[in-house]
Parts: C-alpha cells; structure tokens; sequence
C-alpha cells in the first residue's frame, strides 16, 4: 500500500501533464487556436499600462502575454497542462507542509481538476487559473520564512500584492496562510498580519479606486468573457480549493495510507467520469470549421464535412461557404445534409463571427467590416482581438481606407505572430495598384456593389439579389444566392435567375431545374442541348419511387438522399 | 593622468546625452511632426504640445519669441518642460514665436523648415469633457465619459459604463454659465438624465406618455433652470458602399422643453408634430431664441437623401419657459443645398457655429461633414474652407469667452475622432486647428477609442465616475410630468 502511494505520488503529476497537454494541444486545439485568435497580445507600453493598470491587471498581462502562443496548439496545451500541475504541486506542498506528512495527497488534484472542466469552456479564460497558481506558490514561498516578523511582514506586504496583481484568486493565499500557521507555529503576528490584509482588501473594495463592475471587484481579473457568467463557480472554486487545503490539515492524524489509495481511486473515478462530460466535441467542432473557414482552407472544411457531417448552424454555414468558394455548391450542395436557408446566414443579433466570413468572402465588405468591428467590441472582453483587427485591417484596404488599415496594421506590427503579415501588407499600401492586382483583395475589390444601398441582414436573400444585379460577374454572390433560392426551395426565383453554360449544368442546379420543367409542362425537347438529360430521367425514376414509398423519407434517402428532389420533399424548416 | 582625463571627458559626454558629432543638413520642408502643429495659434495656457518625429534619435526646439526659448528631448518624442512651457507661455503671451525644430538621424542633424505659434492671449476653458468610445456601429462595450484639464494632461473619469451596468451614455454638455448646469444622459435600467447644478447631482427620467421617448441633443440656458432637448426615435442603418459607413436617421424627432426647477416637460405644436422632424436645438447666448434643425418628415430609410434640415428659430421667454408659435427659417437647406445639425451659440451672442453634410441628421459618419460659421448679426456665412479637413468635422463647443472652439474631426484616419481647437477672433476669423494635445502624442496612432463630443468649460464638473456609480444604483430618477406649452 506504501509503495502505491510513493509511486502514485510521483507519476500521477506526470500523468496529468501529459494527458493535459494531449488534451489541449491535440483534442481542444481548435479551442486554443479559437481563443489565441480572439486575443491580441501587443509589445507597447501603453497596451502594458492600459492591461496592468486595474486590480488583477498584472495577472491579465501576463496571462495575455502566454496565450499569444496558443497559436501553436502543442505549445498553448504544454502551458495550460505546466500551470495545472504546477497549481498541484502547490496545494500538495502546503499541505505536506501543514501536516507534515502526505495526508489525502490526492486531493490536491481537485482544483487542478475543477479548473480543466472550466476550460473546457471557452467563455473561462486561463487568468483565474494563473491567480491561483501564483497564490499557491505564494504561500509556498511565505512558509519558508522562519522568522516571525519577517513571515508577518512578507504576509502583510505580499498578500495586498499578490491581490494586486492577480486579483480575486489571491483569496486562497489568506485561506492557506491562516490555515498552515494555525497548523504549525500559531504565531499571533502572522495571524494579526493576515487580519490586517483581510481589512485592507476589504477597504479598498469598498472604496473602489478602479472603475470596475460588481464581478470584475471580485475577479480583478479577466477570469470569463462574459457579462453575464455566473461568479458562482469561482466561489465553488475557491471553497474547494481551501478544502482540500483544511480538510487535511484538520484530519491528518487519522489518515493511513490506505485512505490516501482510496482518495486516490476516488479522483482518478471522478476524472474519468467528469471530464469526458465536459469536452465540448461540437464546439470544438465549429471552432475547427471557424479557425478553417477563416484562414480560406475551403477544401479542408470540406474534407472534415465529408468525414462528419456538421452539428451546428455556424458549422453548416462554414461548409456551404466552402462550397460556394470552391465552385463545388452547384454539383455538391445536397452531398451534406442541408436542413433549409438557416445553414447559410443568420441575422446580425444572432451571429457576428461566422457570417461575418460569409460577408466578407462574397464582397459585402462594409458589412463584413462592421461585423468585424461589433465583434470586437462585444466579444473581445475588454481587449483586442487578432481576428478582427486582422479582418478591419483587410476590409479598410480593400474599400481603400488605408490610413485607417495603417492604424490596425501598426498596432499588429506589435505584436509576436503578426508582423509579417502585417508588415507584408503595409508593403501593399505603399506600392500603387497594388491592392487591385491582389488575388484575393482586388477580387474582392471588384465585388463590392456599385451603388450603395441600405444592409438589412434579416433579408440577406435580398442583398445578394441587389448585389447579384449590380456585379454579375460576382460568381461567389451569385451562387450563394442561387443556394439560398434552392434552400428555401423557392425554384421559380432559381429558375428565373438561372444562367446555363455551354458546359451545362452541375447536378444540384440540374435537378432544380428539370424539377421546375416538370412543374410547367416544358417540352423538354426544347430545352438547349447542353442540358444532360439522364438527369430528366433520373427525376421520373425519383417520382415513380416516391409514389411507391408512400412518401417514406427513411425508404427513400438511402437511394435519392443526395438528391435536391428529396430535399423539397422531406426537409422540414 | 591625461589618459584619465580624457575618460573622464568622454563619460561625461556620454552621461550628457549629447550625440556625437555629425554632419548638419537645411531641410527645406517643414518637420514631419505627429501631431501637424506648424502655424497654428493657441491659447496661453494650452498644456505642452508634445509631438513625435518618426525615426530620429533626438529634437531640439528653440523658440523664439521675446527671449530664445530652447527645449530638447532624446528619442523620436518631443516631450516639453511642462514648468518651463507654462513659463514661457505666460511670458511670451499675445506673442507670435518662431520654432526651429533640428533634429538628430543617423548622427546627422536636420534644420527644418521654421514655422509660427501664435500665443493668444484668449485664454480658453481649462475643462474639456469628450466620449471615449470604440467607434463601432450598434454596439459598444466600454464607454467613458472623461474630463480633462486641458492646461495640463490630467484627466478624470465622470462616467465608465463598466461601473453602470454596460449602459450607454453620452452628451455631457455644459451651459458655461458662472454657475454651471450640466447634463448628460446615462441610459439603462437604473438610467436618467444626469443633471448637475449648485452642487447637486440629480437623476431624470424626461420620457412622458405624452412625448416620443427621453431627451437626447440639447442644451440648458444660461440660468440653469431651462433645458431644450430633442426626443428622437433613432434608427441606424448601413450603406454598402465602400466610401459611406453608418446611416442613422430618426424615424420620428420632436422638441421638448424642461424645466428643471419645476420638474416637467413640454411642447407646443411649432415645435412636435408629424409634418415636421425637428432636432438639435440650442439657445442663443440671451436665453430668447431657440435654434434648431428642422426637416419636412419623409419616409425613411427610402427617402433618407432628401431629408434636408434647415437651420430655423423659435422665441423663447427664459423668464416663463414660454415658447414662441411661429419658427422662422434662418437658413434654408434646399437654397444651400446641405442639411445642418449642431448649432450652437457663441457665449458672446454674436456666432453661430453649424455642422453641414448632404443630407440628413447624423453628421458623424458623413466624411463630407464641415463646420459653417454664421454671423447672427449680418447673416454672412463663412464655410471655414481653411479650417474644415478632408473628412468629417463635426460636433463642436464654444469656450466661455467665445473666442475658442472645439469640435471632434476625423480628418486624420476617417474613422477615429479627435478634439481640434481652432481661434475665432472678434472678426470671425477662424485659426487653423490644432488635436488636443496629449503627454504621449503617439496614443492617437495606436487608439482604437475615439474622442467624441467635445465639449469646453470653465469649471470642473461637481461629479466623477464613483459619484455617478452611487447616482446610478442607489438614487431613484425624479419623474418628470408634462405640461401644456402655449
């Protein structure tokens, strides 16, 4: 029993980093890349003094400062998989300290733990997790110090510091303070110390020399994104976190090992249990659709689709994206399972961030630029983001704003991973015509509308209609449009809109289009000789097997599935 | 022993800071100075004007005026002596200095093109307050109202949306008068109208079942107890045409009157109604004339070009509160062919300064926007073309003495607004405007906050952000009722 308890003692932190890091770096690294991209970490001293100077600022600094390298996933899971252990370790150390033997070691994973299942959500940013590290070290720190005056002073000193600097998660450092003194030397001055920085902390809350809301009081730092997150959860947090520390300290006579093999088993039985619960796998999901359909890689969102269809709405909408940008949505719309027009956009008070991209690659680009612009500011808690500085960037270079695009293209020359790609299109502005020769900025200069009119996203059917009108040679609006017609399976407007080639027609505008010859009685010994008519007898097949069905979509599918006539027929929206 | 000294010569060289020696150059052009401060005219207790120039590793300016005045400063930043630059302003007042500007590059000194400040002795409001805001579309996440002393680079907080729930808030504006009445707008839940006066602070709730919605544009006359404010149902829109940014039209706009000592609010039939959008208004500096905005009301966003508001008037008795039946045009939009907003009084009653734009009654986004000056005593109208910048100029303020303005331009990037001073003299000459300055000048290259509502005055507000905190949470807003206006 001894020696499963030495030896756990040991491999378990190792087991947790690595299985951290592969978690993070391998399965939730289009969560890390996702949330390094709604980040913007830059070297000036006024972003410095602007981030630091708050309570909890130099936690945020710092924090900012690490996730910039989420933008290599391996290296993003190694930091999060080094503070997890290193809050660990902390906690066991206190405790070892307090008690001076190993009592229910296992429990010092619990924080460890609780903050993993955090961050399985990306809302909850790694800051709270740094306080706390920071906070547990601290203390660490603090115990090494003999003397009594020096040990009372550092608490008073360091504490109000360490509140400071971190912010709200400073709350563990008191708690482990008070509990190891209690535990080992009962010196009144570190306990009167420790009262004194309780009193001072509770002063300067309620004076409130920082602008800051009720949340953002308790926190110090960024420790969520949102407004509206819960603070139940840091408290939950927290309390677990001084009970794993008093809890030991307190029973620590009575514990043998075979207690500690039982606590043992018993996190590693929770882990097992609760973090798979926690793993967002459509999240990731379309995160990974996000990150893909960002960067323009329309054939890798394409490959994932065929590998797993999409779960979300933001995710369908990223494959038919793809599909337009890559020519593929005439011949492969139906190939997915298309479940009606809410798979191509949705309005401005339902998304921002994925339409955002849907604007900006078919030529909307004040649109997309405003997009950009609200995304900032409403979802980029309290900073910048790389994602839509890069994109306001883009859109004012496009539209030819360009000493604006040089303000956003300045600000990331500061910054780690993107001054190349700044610095490369800073070069642009300064070499005439240079944006109109670019492969993707003069095409997309050249889509923009010709006449201005009013965006109302509500009726984005509408704006590719005008858009359409006003540059024909738009092919991206054009085919959106004529996905849109098909999705809402409004055939007559697609029929209406419909240019056949001399190369004819791919499959999906075929099937719409003989379906719509049909519903009119169309000699179809008139229709140009470019159409394929395989597909008009492929349509009589398809009417013949459905009246046999009996209007069965589960007999159906696996023969017409992909088919646009059992998409009008059976896809309810 | 003169190998010691020699050491000691060259150390102390180096702990002077001074560069070594190099070759010097006459440049013929004026200095690539950021912010442009070349020729401009400012008030004798302006705080310094800091200024960058690109890639140079040391300036020196001397200034001469009365006596020579020499500052320097390592780096691409020219950070003034702020002792020695009040000093030299106090002492070199109503002067016109000469500015040499030489700078050091690659162990070359440059002599730049000489250029003028002229040192008015009107001295202009130490207090400016403007909105820092991203200048986003719809939404906004943080808001700040700040204060700033213009004679120096101090700044306060009078608002911060993160300490009021998120909401927005806007309009700080001052009456100027000895003893000041000041308002702003703080919406939200536990929102009102902000009104500071005697020392006290109070919370509004404008809106009544008889007028459209709370006050929003306006002004207090110079007594403090009357408000002119316009009740809007705002509506924003976007163009899709590269050059056009945000539309924002009223779907409905009224005028009201409060009285804030009485606690109502009313109107009159010249002033609300369908037929007319009327918005804007401001007092004339005796309290006796109302100055507003006024458009005949068209269906919007469809007819939004042809909304074109004209500059006109109403009487007004600062001593009942009464406003006149009959509204006079002052100044015709179709006859000009642009639409106004913005007027505002000059203290001295003698100007009236008015934002124009093509059409309609959002200026801000419209990069067309200019500032027009009207003499009330003539009629003649200045269009300011020396003063006005490439893009947006718009919402402005006059100083107590009227002898300053200030306004938010966007002339340097179109999108991001910045507080401009400009001089009018007795004549209504109009100096070229200079950004407000700032103790580090490069902020307004890495900003991603504009400056917006700039508004000048002579003492500092009663409040700040924790004081409007307290109001906001713990202090129920006053219910204004209405009240028959004839």
């Amino acid at each position: 029993m001894k020696k499963i308890d030495k030896y756990a003692r040991l491999a378990l932190p190792i087991l947790m980093t690595v299985v951290a890091w592969l978690f993070f770096g391998v399965f939730y690294r289009w969560h890390l890349l996702y949330f390094e991209g709604n980040h913007l970490f830059l070297w000036t001293a006024d972003y410095a003094r602007e981030t630091i100077c708050h309570l909890g600022g130099l936690g945020d600094y710092v924090m900012r400062f690490l996730v910039q390298f989420y933008h290599f996933p391996l290296l993003g899971g190694a930091i999060v998989a080094l503070l997890l252990v290193a809050l660990q370790q902390g906690v066991q150390r206190v405790v070892q300290r307090a008690t001076s033997s190993n009592a229910l070691w296992p429990l010092s994973f619990v924080p460890s733990l609780f903050y993993w299942a955090l961050l399985c959500n990306e809302d909850y940013t790694p800051v709270g997790l740094l306080a706390m590290v920071v906070a547990i070290w601290t203390v660490v720190g603090l115990m090494r110090l003999n003397n009594g005056w020096l040990r009372s002073i550092a608490v008073l000193v360091g504490l109000i510091a360490l509140w400071l600097a971190v912010g709200g998660g400073a709350v563990i450092a008191l708690v482990a303070v008070v509990a190891v003194e209690l535990a080992t030397k009962r010196d009144w001055r570190v306990l009167v110390s420790s009262v004194v920085v309780a009193a001072v902390v509770a002063t300067i809350w309620y004076l409130r020399p920082w602008q800051l809301s009720d949340e953002m009081m308790v926190t110090g730092g960024i420790y969520f994104r949102h407004w509206d997150i819960r603070l139940d959860v840091f408290y939950k947090l927290w309390a677990a976190t001084a009970a794993v520390i008093i809890v030991p300290i307190v029973v620590a006579r009575y514990i043998r090992e075979w207690i500690n093999v039982v606590a043992l088993v018993a996190v590693v039985g929770a882990t097992v249990v609760i973090l798979p619960k926690h793993y967002d796998s459509n999240s990731e999901d379309t995160m990974a659709y996000y990150c893909l359909t960002r960067n323009g890689k329309w054939n890798e969102v394409i490959e994932r689709a065929r590998k797993h269809d999409p779960q979300t709405r933001p995710a369908m909408i990223c494959l038919n994206l793809s599909l337009v940008m890559t020519g593929q949505s005439g011949e492969n719309l139906f190939d997915f399972p298309q479940y009606g027009p809410a798979g191509l956009f949705m309005t401005y008070e339902e998304d921002l961030i994925f339409c955002g991209e849907v604007l900006f690659n078919l030529g909307f680009i004040n649109e997309a630029q405003r997009y950009a612009y609200e995304m900032m500011v409403t979802y980029s808690y309290l900073q910048r983001s790389a994602f839509t500085v890069t994109r306001l960037a883009e859109t004012n270079m496009i539209a030819g704003r360009n000493e604006v695009a040089r303000k956003y293209l300045n600000a990331l020359k500061h910054t780690l991973f993107y001054r190349k790609w700044a610095n490369n299109r800073l070069e642009l502005l300064d070499i005439p015509k240079a944006i109109d020769e670019h492969r993707l900025y003069g095409k997309l200069r050249r889509n923009q509308p010709v006449e201005n009119f009013a965006f109302f996203s509500a009726k984005f059917d509408k704006m590719l209609e005008e858009m359409v009108d006003q540059r024909p040679e738009n092919r991206e609006a054009y085919d959106y449009l004529m996905a849109f017609y098909l999705l809402y399976k409004n055939v007559d407007a697609f029929a209406e809109r419909l240019i056949i080639p001399a190369s004819g027609l791919p499959r999906a505008y075929e099937e719409a289009f003989a379906m719509v010859c049909r519903i009119n009685h169309v000699d179809t010994s008139t229709l140009p000789s470019n159409l394929n008519r395989a597909t008009f007898d492929r349509l009589e097949r398809y009417i013949r097997a459905y009246n046999l069905s009996g209007n069965n979509p589960n007999v159906m599918e696996k023969d017409w599935g992909r088919s646009y006539w059992f998409y009008t027929n059976f896809i309810r929206f | 022993m003169r190998r010691v000294l020699y050491i000691l010569l060259l150390v102390v060289m180096v702990a002077c800071g001074r560069a070594p020696m190099g070759g010097y150059r006459q440049c013929p052009s004026l200095p690539p100075m950021f912010p442009d401060y070349a020729d401009i005219t400012i008030p004798c207790n302006i705080a310094p004007l800091n200024f960058e120039i690109d890639s140079v590793e040391s300036i020196e300016v001397l200034i001469k005026g009365e006596q020579d005045w020499l500052f320097e400063s390592r780096g691409s930043t020219m950070h003034f002596n702020e002792r020695k630059w009040r000093k030299m302003l106090s002492e070199e007042c109503g002067n016109e200095l000469l500015i040499h500007v030489t700078t050091l590059r690659n162990s070359e000194h440059c002599g730049w093109r000489s250029f003028t400040w002229t040192v008015s002795e009107d001295r202009i409001d130490p207090y400016l307050s403007y909105r820092q805001i991203e200048p986003a579309y719809e939404v906004w996440n943080e808001l700040r109202i700040v204060e700033r002393n213009v004679e120096k680079f101090d700044e306060r907080l009078l608002g911060d949306n993160i300490s009021t729930d998120n909401s927005c808030m806007n309009c700080h504006t001052s009456n100027r008068a000895e003893q000041p009445a000041n308002f702003m707008h703080v919406r939200g839940k536990r929102g009102g109208t902000i009104y500071s006066f005697n020392g006290k602070m109070r919370k509004i709730n404008t809106a009544t079942d008889r007028t459209s919605g709370s006050a929003v544009y306006g002004e207090i006359e110079r007594s403090g107890r009357y408000g002119i404010f316009t009740t809007a149902d705002i509506v924003p829109i976007l163009h899709l045409d590269a050059n056009e940014r945000m539309e924002v039209y009223d779907r409905s706009s009224d005028l009201i009157v409060i009285d804030f000592e009485e606690g109502t609010v009313s109107d009159n039939a010249a002033i609300s109604g369908a037929v007319y959008q009327e918005t804007f208004p401001a007092f004339s500096a005796d309290g006796r004339t109302i100055y507003f905005c006024r458009a005949v009301s068209r269906p919007q966003p469809d007819s939004i070009t042809n909304m074109m508001y004209s500059l006109c008037a109403i009487d007004f008795d600062p001593q009942t509160g009464r406003l006149g039946s009959e509204v006079r045009t002052v100044i015709d939009a179709e006859s000009v062919g642009r639409s106004f907003s913005f007027p505002k009084c000059s203290p001295d009653g003698r100007w009236l300064m008015v934002t124009v734009s093509d059409y309609g009654t959002f200026p801000i986004w419209h990069s067309e926007t200019d500032l027009w000056l009207v003499d009330l005593q003539s009629g003649a109208i200045d269009t300011l073309a020396e003063v006005n910048g490439r893009y947006s100029d718009s919402y402005h303020s006059w100083s107590s003495t009227s002898r300053w303005v200030v306004f938010a331009s966007k002339r340097d990037d179109r999108v991001y607004g910045r507080p401009y001073f400009a001089h009018v003299d007795s004549l209504g000459q109009v100096s070229r405007p200079f950004v407000l300055p700032q103790r580090d000048p490069t902020i307004y290259r890495t900003t991603l906050k504009s400056m917006n509502i700039p508004e000048l005055y002579p003492h500092s507000e009663i409040y700040d952000a924790r004081a409007l905190r307290r109001v906001y949470f713990d202090k129920e807003a006053e219910k204004f009722e209405y009240k028959e206006n004839n």
